[in-house]
């Protein structure tokens, strides 16, 4: 069995979110927006900095012909050894994005 | 030969209506993996007024005395919730085989950075131990 860490972020904009090699098994998230002028993507995560290599990229936005739904908390569960970021994880988050937890092992912390 | 190990299930329910945060004393006490959550958000206000409201769900270490939720948060998740369209959620750790460690026990709580408190109707956790 894995010992796994939850790293919540809700910073607006790109950010780092967990320094150091990190390896992601989960992403927990939310999304709403009202005025359909947000287009996915919704959450980026990139290798280390914002020149990084984007390793996981999701949504939760509708895009601008969908009807908006409210009330979501979706998430992604990455099976096997997860999703490797040698340098840590600098998170992008959208308009509309209220938050993700991170469910990984390792960081600078660890 | 694979072992395998029951998973203990503990249900969490709102207890009264209202703004009171009710999930007050709800703990699991003892060392435990936490392996997974399942939360419904709970209906707010009028479902003539379709707001949207949004918080977190915590999981916290509970203290030394097992009573309260003073100890470091090691699970939080974010809830976006609307009047009249609740919609649970669940996720698990089951297929990294994974946990999450909580040494003295885990207390659940919730915050609401938008609209009336609090955020929660129900959560079921799983986890192994105690």
């Amino acid at each position: 069995m894995a010992k796994l860490s939850c790293i919540y972020h809700d910073t607006a904009g790109a950010s780092d979110a967990v320094d150091g090699r990190t390896r992601v098994y989960g992403l927990i998230f939310t999304g709403t927006h009202s005025s359909y002028t947000v287009a996915p993507p919704l959450i980026t995560l990139r290798d280390g900095s914002a020149s990084g290599d984007v390793l996981i990229q999701v949504n939760d936005n509708p895009n601008a012909t969908d009807t908006t739904v409210y009330g979501s908390v979706n998430s992604l569960d990455f099976p096997g050894g997860g999703v490797l970021f040698p340098n840590g994880i600098h998170a992008t988050l959208y308009t509309g994005c209220k938050g993700i937890s991170i469910i990984c092992s390792g960081g600078a912390a660890s | 030969m694979t072992l395998r190990q029951d998973v203990n299930s503990s249900y969490f329910e709102k207890i009264t209506s209202g703004a009171t945060d009710n999930f007050d004393d709800r703990s699991v006490v003892g060392r435990c993996h936490f392996r997974g959550i399942g939360i419904m958000p709970q209906w707010q206000g009028s479902t003539s007024s379709y707001s949207v409201y949004n918080g977190t769900i915590q999981i916290e270490d509970v203290n030394a005395a097992g009573d309260d939720g003073s100890g470091t948060v090691l699970f939080e998740m974010p809830v976006v919730a609307q009047n009249g369209y609740p919609v649970s959620s669940f996720f698990t750790f089951a297929d990294d085989d994974g946990y999450i460690l909580f040494e003295k026990g885990m207390f659940l709580t919730d915050t609401t950075t938008s609209g009336t408190a609090p955020l929660l109707n129900f959560a079921v956790i799983l986890f192994y131990g105690t």
